[in-house]
């Protein structure tokens, strides 16, 4: 029994280690006069958009999605997404929405440094693209 | 040039020093002058915004940290800009924003000022060897 509890304990992915307590990924667009929200949680995934196009939608989303999310984050040193570099500037002269991605934990939530809408940092890509698909499977 | 940009854009410019050929500003069809479909964009002060970027201002909270100047004095320091119509104070980088600024991102009537520090920076441009002298010439 108490040889069972420890191989349970040595076969836990190492990344639960890191994301085991992220509660909530939130992805936002935002400029002069509009702006695009997506916020995923372990229960389900809602987007909502405010000025030319205004929705607000919510679905639930599986385990599997949740799971596959923190996989996606497991490398990222949270506490540096603040330091990462845009690869671009085009909402400084508004040609893009200044986009931001936070990671929540239950005590804590870790920001980006905002960049422009449609070009992350590299090492935010693969996260942030699973995050829109998953908007895009609320309708 | 006016016309249907999408992805949320009301509009946009090119700071001085750019490409010829994309120098200029773009406004939004539903936001050039002033129009009910824009509605609370719908008056105008998208041309003044983006009109102030052709002429060299940056946003007013520097699009940066409380570190990132936008480059003239007589402006607070900010971090954020501000969205539709604040309450005043609203307080970042330990000063209070000048909300009601042309190059923050307040909705068009909360917005009716430049600074005169602003003015400096774009007349600037129109002075001998300056970028932009060839408008006035």
């Amino acid at each position: 029994m108490v040889t069972g509890m420890v191989l349970i304990g040595t076969c836990e992915p190492k990344q639960a280690v890191n994301t085991l307590s992220i509660t909530q990924f939130e992805y936002s667009a935002t400029t002069r006069g509009s702006s695009f929200s997506c916020t995923v949680t372990s229960k389900g995934v809602q987007i909502a958009s405010k000025g030319m196009e205004q929705y607000d939608k919510y679905k639930l989303i599986t385990n599997q999605q949740w799971v596959e999310l923190l996989k996606l984050s497991n490398d990222m040193a949270l506490d540096r997404l603040d330091e990462l570099k845009a690869p671009s500037s085009k909402s400084e002269t508004d040609r893009s929405r200044i986009a931001k991605l936070t990671i929540g934990k239950k005590d804590k939530n870790f920001e980006s440094n905002s960049f422009d809408e449609g070009n992350p940092p590299v090492v935010l890509r693969p996260l942030i693209n699973y995050i829109l698909t998953l908007a895009e499977t609320v309708d | 040039m006016v016309c249907e940009i999408g992805g949320g854009i009301l509009g946009y410019a090119q700071f001085p020093g750019g490409s010829d050929a994309t120098d200029g500003v773009v406004i939004g069809t539903d936001f050039f002058g002033e129009t009910a479909a824009g509605g609370i964009y719908g008056k105008g002060r998208t041309a003044t915004h983006e009109v102030g970027q052709w002429l060299n201002l940056r946003h007013i909270w520097g699009d940066g940290r409380c570190n990132r100047d936008d480059f003239v004095s007589d402006t607070p320091t900010s971090d954020a800009p501000n969205y539709n119509c604040p309450s005043f104070p609203t307080v970042n980088c330990r000063t209070t924003d000048m909300t009601m600024n042309y190059m923050d991102y307040v909705q068009d009537d909360c917005m009716h000022m430049f600074t005169t520090g602003q003015n400096d920076r774009m007349r600037a441009l129109f002075v001998a060897g300056g970028p932009r002298e060839g408008f006035v010439n």
